[in-house]
């Protein structure tokens, strides 16, 4: 039985414990739905939570084989993925428990982990990139800076249903938004470009995590067309299902990574 | 399971026993294909000479086994992401391909020492 093996195996048994332990949760009594609503979404935040973690796991169970740049690089990505799974099941977990009212999300500090988590992953590709010698407008921070800030202004501009929120906070929803999808969506031309440059060893765990960037973009996409269109973000069980699928993605992507250490 | 095909076993080990497989193995591990193209290059041209199922000519051979020490030893000192050691890259050598690399190797390390001295 080989690391890896064992590093999957691990990954699914905790991800396992971790949503049948999610029934075991009391319903808070802010909790106005049914019972089983409540751990049902608990359960669905749980196991795509503990799926991006575990991805992250496998991205890095495979970094001794590799030089310090790339293992730095690794290190970034493998925090952005954790931080996309770890900022929605926030979100999640803020929501049913009723603490909404309280100074990290009054404060932005909930949008943190998005912003961080795009520009971690942007950071990490970049390296990577750089690494395997990808010569692309893509790495260039300041052409990124000024698409950034375009696409957002655009997002901003753009007329949308009837929302409760205030217009300010709708807009800085819909920025961060744009914001991952941007930063997922030159990700994504980074690591095909990687792929196009690089060893055939190397090809098989660049295009899982093209496919899992891909996934990212979609998702992110999806969320800020619906939230655009209805005034409010899309139902949390379609968001929850979709999230699971991305953190299946990334998954598989960090076990082919884990992979590229064997010979 | 295909998702996550070979997960018990390691990666499936295909024993090579010609040199056109090896020098194409060593370079799919270059991470940067750029700083290896003109090797790559030559490998396809001899690849394309020499028909399907056809024996490789000792010349063949041995050009290949010139273009494969070359890429060794980018992977061993110059690949950016990862150092490589002789063992593990020539450990899916069949034992006949491996003799006969390390043949010519020796033969080479002589010349090599009189070219450069």
């Amino acid at each position: 039985m080989n690391t890896t093996f064992k590093t999957v195996l691990g990954v699914t048994i905790v991800t396992s414990l971790g949503c049948a332990a999610s029934f075991l949760v009391p319903v808070p009594a802010s909790w106005s739905d049914s019972a089983l609503g409540f751990h049902w979404t608990l359960a669905s935040s749980v196991l795509y939570t503990l799926l991006h973690v575990g991805a992250a796991v496998l991205f890095l169970s495979g970094i001794s084989a590799y030089k310090a740049a790339l293992r730095s690089a690794y290190i970034k990505i493998a925090f952005g993925i954790v931080l996309v799974g770890g900022g929605l099941a926030q979100v999640v977990f803020l929501n049913i428990f009723g603490l909404i009212q309280t100074p990290w999300v009054q404060y932005g500090g909930i949008m943190l982990p998005f912003v961080v988590a795009g520009l971690a992953i942007y950071f990490g590709t970049r390296s990577m990139a750089a690494l395997m010698g990808v010569q692309s407008i893509l790495r260039n921070v300041w052409f990124i800076a000024s698409l950034l800030v375009a696409c957002v202004t655009v997002v901003s501009l753009l007329p949308h249903g009837p929302s409760s929120l205030p217009e300010l906070v709708f807009d800085i929803s819909n920025a961060i938004s744009t914001w991952d999808m941007v930063l997922y969506g030159v990700s994504l031309g980074l690591v095909l470009k990687m792929r196009a440059h690089t060893g055939a060893h190397y090809i098989t765990a660049i295009s899982w995590l093209a496919i899992g960037l891909c996934g990212s973009f979609v998702i992110t996409m999806c969320i800020l067309i619906e939230t655009l269109l209805l005034g409010a973000a899309p139902a949390a069980i379609s968001i929850n299902s979709i999230i699971t699928i991305s953190g299946l993605l990334y998954l598989k992507a960090g076990y082919s990574f884990a992979r590229t250490k064997e010979l | 399971m295909v998702v996550f095909k070979n997960l018990i076993s390691g990666r499936q080990s295909e024993i090579m026993t010609n040199a056109l497989d090896l020098a194409k193995t060593a370079a799919g591990f270059a991470s940067n294909q750029t700083a290896i193209e003109p090797l790559v290059a030559q490998t396809k041209q001899i690849s394309n000479q020499s028909y399907f199922g056809s024996q490789l000519s000792q010349a063949d051979e041995e050009e290949l086994f010139n273009i494969y020490l070359k890429i060794e030893k980018y992977l061993m000192t110059a690949d950016p992401i990862r150092t490589f050691n002789k063992d593990e890259l020539r450990s899916k050598a069949s034992v006949g391909l491996r003799t006969r690399l390390e043949d010519y190797e020796h033969r080479l390390t002589p010349l090599t020492k009189q070219l450069t001295t």
